[in-house]
């Protein structure tokens, strides 16, 4: 009697055992798994993050050469004859009044605001450098922030001074802040 | 019931709970990517938009047709009184403010193909381009004001609309049917209006051109609107605009964006030809006296008035003059011009 008793205890034990080992195998299984699929949405964010950094230089590329289409097509500074614009080129006497218009209206102004909307958080000027040996800048737009980084693009461009017909040769520097 | 039994049941129920929170993980992860490439895929498309918007800044009268995702673009431009605020939206929270650019549209587009044209507006000089955009879901009819000549102001008016869109020259009295476009705009001039009943969705333009030919000045009626609305009009251009926006509520707002950027434009105008007075003054050489005229004529503009009046026919007789000043400068002159 006490031997059968004894036995069966034993052959509990032993199935208990083998049930815990079991559930011990499965929680583990599951453990791993969900490891695995923790390390995987890692990877795939980081690989996510990577690529959506990239599209945004990308954007960030793209405005810089979207704005620099903008002030280079501007009607308010671009040279005209009559009806005609001349691409490439910038009328002296518009820009300096541009320029002044919108340095006048800074910081709350109508007219500042206005070219805020357009040319955002950057900083635009034109470098006169051609024939003139001394460098003259003439500053069209600027915002004070403080960039977490800066692209710059640096564009040629034809300065003409329409009273004596005069052309120089310029670079549109435009400064884009991030 | 045996243990193993019982365990055998504790297992199955274990691995239906754990697998359906991993299930429920994976739909939230596939819900939320949708989510996330629905928002991208509109990122994409308004970038595509506002490049292709930007990029035909530097090249007017270039018509575009863009092809895109099944996609509802909205169009707004509000006027409070004071200030304009305009934008498209792709609903799903990717927008785009477009305070610079003066997009004349129908407020909801949608379909695959979008087609965009630009016009230079010239006051006499360039003011900006006007941008236009609709569908090909939407059919254009211009009733005949002239079926015995080939320009009349209908058929300037049907060389002047872009080429890819839905338009055809309607007579008086020809019936339009419901051909299934999502709109119908009709444009008939103020002596020969249309003598049928329109097909619902329908917008019905009455254009009364005051000078002698479109490219001059001149009303539009929004009819179809209650209560009818009258706008005001100078060059083919912002006729176009009336053409292509929502209501008149939609093109005085781009309208108003318009003449800001001429008020801005006719002050750097003013100020270089100060600067041209001061090296040719006035007395001493012609250049000098055409510039002291344009000086003196040259003001801000006012707004435009919404009827054919007299002040709207001395505003396009203005611009005229400027022109033809302009012109003058040229002639034997060899002055440095005014634009």
């Amino acid at each position: 009697m006490s031997f059968d008793l004894l036995n069966k205890l034993k052959m509990i034990k032993k199935t208990s055992r083998k049930a815990q080992i079991q559930m011990a195998e499965t929680i583990a299984i599951i453990i791993v798994v969900m490891i695995i699929l923790i390390l995987g949405m890692i990877m795939y964010s980081k690989i996510k993050e990577q690529d959506l950094n990239k599209k945004k230089n990308q954007f960030n590329e793209l405005d810089i050469v979207k704005l620099s289409q903008i002030v280079y097509n501007l009607p308010e500074i671009q040279c005209s004859f009559a009806e005609v614009a001349d691409y490439g080129c910038i009328d002296k006497l518009k820009l300096k009044a541009l320029a002044e218009i919108i340095t006048n209206s800074y910081p709350s102004g109508k007219e500042y605001f206005y070219y805020k909307e357009i040319f955002g958080n950057s900083n635009i000027s034109i470098q006169i450098i051609y024939p003139d040996n001394t460098v003259s800048e003439i500053e069209l737009y600027h915002t004070d922030i403080k960039p977490k980084s800066v692209s710059i693009m640096r564009m040629p461009i034809i300065v003409l001074e329409p009273a004596t017909d005069k052309t120089d040769f310029g670079v549109l520097i435009i400064k884009k802040f991030d | 019931m045996k243990k193993a039994q019982l365990s055998m049941q504790f297992n199955w129920i274990f691995i239906f709970i754990v697998g359906a929170v991993i299930l429920l993980f994976f739909l939230m992860v596939i819900r939320n990517q949708t989510k996330t490439a629905n928002t991208e895929l509109s990122i994409t498309v308004k970038e595509n938009l506002d490049t292709i918007i930007k990029s035909a800044e530097s090249s007017p009268g270039v018509e575009k047709i863009i092809q895109m995702p099944q996609n509802n673009i909205e169009f707004t431009c509000d006027f409070d009184g004071i200030d304009t605020f305009s934008s498209y939206d792709f609903g799903n929270g990717v927008s785009q403010d477009t305070v610079y650019d003066t997009i004349f549209s129908q407020r909801e587009v949608s379909g695959q193909s979008i087609i965009s044209m630009t016009r230079s507006w010239d006051m006499p000089f360039k003011v900006g381009l006007f941008q236009y955009i609709t569908t090909t879901n939407t059919q254009y009819l211009i009733v005949d004001d002239d079926v015995t000549s080939t320009t009349g102001l209908a058929e300037q008016l049907n060389n002047s609309l872009p080429k890819s869109i839905k338009k055809k020259i309607i007579t008086q009295a020809d019936t339009v049917s419901d051909e299934g476009f999502d709109r119908y705009v009709l444009i008939e001039f103020s002596n020969t209006p249309y003598q049928k009943t329109l097909p619902l969705r329908s917008k019905k333009l009455i254009v009364d051109v005051g000078g002698l030919n479109l490219d001059t000045y001149g009303s539009i009626k929004f009819s179809s609107e209650s209560p009818t609305t009258t706008v005001g009009y100078v060059r083919t251009p912002a006729l176009l605009g009336a053409i292509f926006s929502e209501n008149s509520s939609f093109y005085n707002c781009n309208i108003k964006k318009a003449y800001w950027r001429l008020n801005v434009l006719y002050n750097l105008t003013k100020n270089r030809v100060d600067v041209l007075l001061n090296s040719f003054p006035s007395g001493t050489t012609d250049c000098g006296t055409i510039y002291q005229w344009v000086n003196s004529k040259l003001s801000d503009p006012q707004n435009l008035p919404n009827t054919k009046n007299e002040a709207q026919i001395q505003y396009s007789t203005y611009v005229d003059n400027l022109k033809r000043q302009n012109e003058n400068l040229i002639r034997g002159n060899n002055c440095p011009l005014i634009y």
